[in-house]
């Protein structure tokens, strides 16, 4: 089976819950996991905080990260935000065609990011390593549980995306989550690649 | 709550217009971002500028991308709580340092 042919794979239009019916279990679920998940986010955010503010220096984040390449990362993020949203409505449709063009559009943004934030890795590897300073470890732990979520949405993504048959429920479920992905960067990049220190 | 209540990408379905929209909005934020940031004002200006910033775009996306207004809202109280109060506790800690280090 080729790519193509997985990502335009059989669309199982789930039936139409009566009114009055709750949400499903998925998106219970997720809702549910997300709402902890975010708390997880909040933690490492307070602590970089609390680090940042008790520290005798901090370097600027501008001088040792490349800023413009988050950024770049950023609008990646974002905009398979746009294409999973788009999925969902293709699928909702019945279009298996659109749905695979638009899901293998968010795979390859997905992928993108990961990439991006690869090359960062590598490039930082040479004189930041983890034990470095505070610094070094805050951005370590902070964008890696952030990098974490994103390969853990991409193998989810990939999996939908090859599955024989694909339950439109199954896709919402999932853009919830990747959208949550998306979201928990927007505070990173502000506060951990742009916030001056002078 | 309904089963429509708890879709995050249809029910009423959003047009792909406002979509595209949204998405540009939350690009040209991420450029205002980085503008902002080598701006030559204060500090704390920055701060609280980006702060606004990543606020608006987290917005964005929790009410075009999530349609948060169309959860239940204790789906919302619960996605909300943890979102909003981990950054604000983050902001009001670098304010506080900010103010201190002018006191100083």
């Amino acid at each position: 089976m080729s790519t193509s042919e997985a990502g335009a794979a059989a669309l199982e239009p789930h039936p139409r819950p009566e009114a009055g019916a709750g949400p499903s279990v998925g998106q219970i679920g997720m809702w549910v996991f997300l709402a902890t998940d975010a708390m997880g986010f909040a933690g490492l955010l307070i602590a970089y905080a609390v680090l940042r503010v008790h520290a005798d220096q901090w370097p600027d984040p501008q001088e040792r990260l490349a800023v413009l390449q988050a950024a770049a990362m950023t609008g990646l993020l974002v905009t398979s935000s746009f294409t999973m949203t788009m999925t969902v409505r293709a699928a909702r449709a019945g279009r298996a065609g659109g749905r695979a063009l638009w899901h293998a559009a968010t795979l390859v943004l997905g992928a993108a990011f990961l990439g991006g934030q690869a090359l960062e890795y590598a490039r930082l590897a040479r004189g930041m390593g983890l034990a470095t300073d505070t610094f070094a470890s805050t951005f370590y732990a902070v964008t890696g549980y952030h990098g974490l979520h994103v390969l853990v949405g991409l193998a989810i993504l990939a999996g939908l995306f090859v599955a024989p048959r694909v339950r439109v429920r199954s896709l919402e479920v999932a853009s919830i989550f990747w959208h949550f992905v998306d979201l928990a960067w927007i505070p990173i990049f502000a506060f951990v690649y742009l916030l001056p220190v002078s | 709550m309904s089963a429509a209540a708890t879709d995050p990408n249809d029910a009423a379905p959003q047009r792909a217009s406002r979509l595209v929209l949204a998405l540009l909005a939350l690009l040209a934020l991420t450029a205002l971002e980085v503008v902002v940031a080598g701006l030559p004002v204060d500090r704390p200006a920055r701060i609280t500028a980006l702060c606004g910033l990543a606020m608006t775009e987290a917005l964005l996306v929790l009410v075009a991308f999530l349609r948060l207004g169309r959860q239940a809202r204790t789906v919302r109280l619960a996605i909300l709580a943890p979102i909003v109060l981990g950054p604000a506790f983050a902001v009001a800690l670098m304010l506080d340092t900010a103010f201190r280090v002018t006191q100083r």
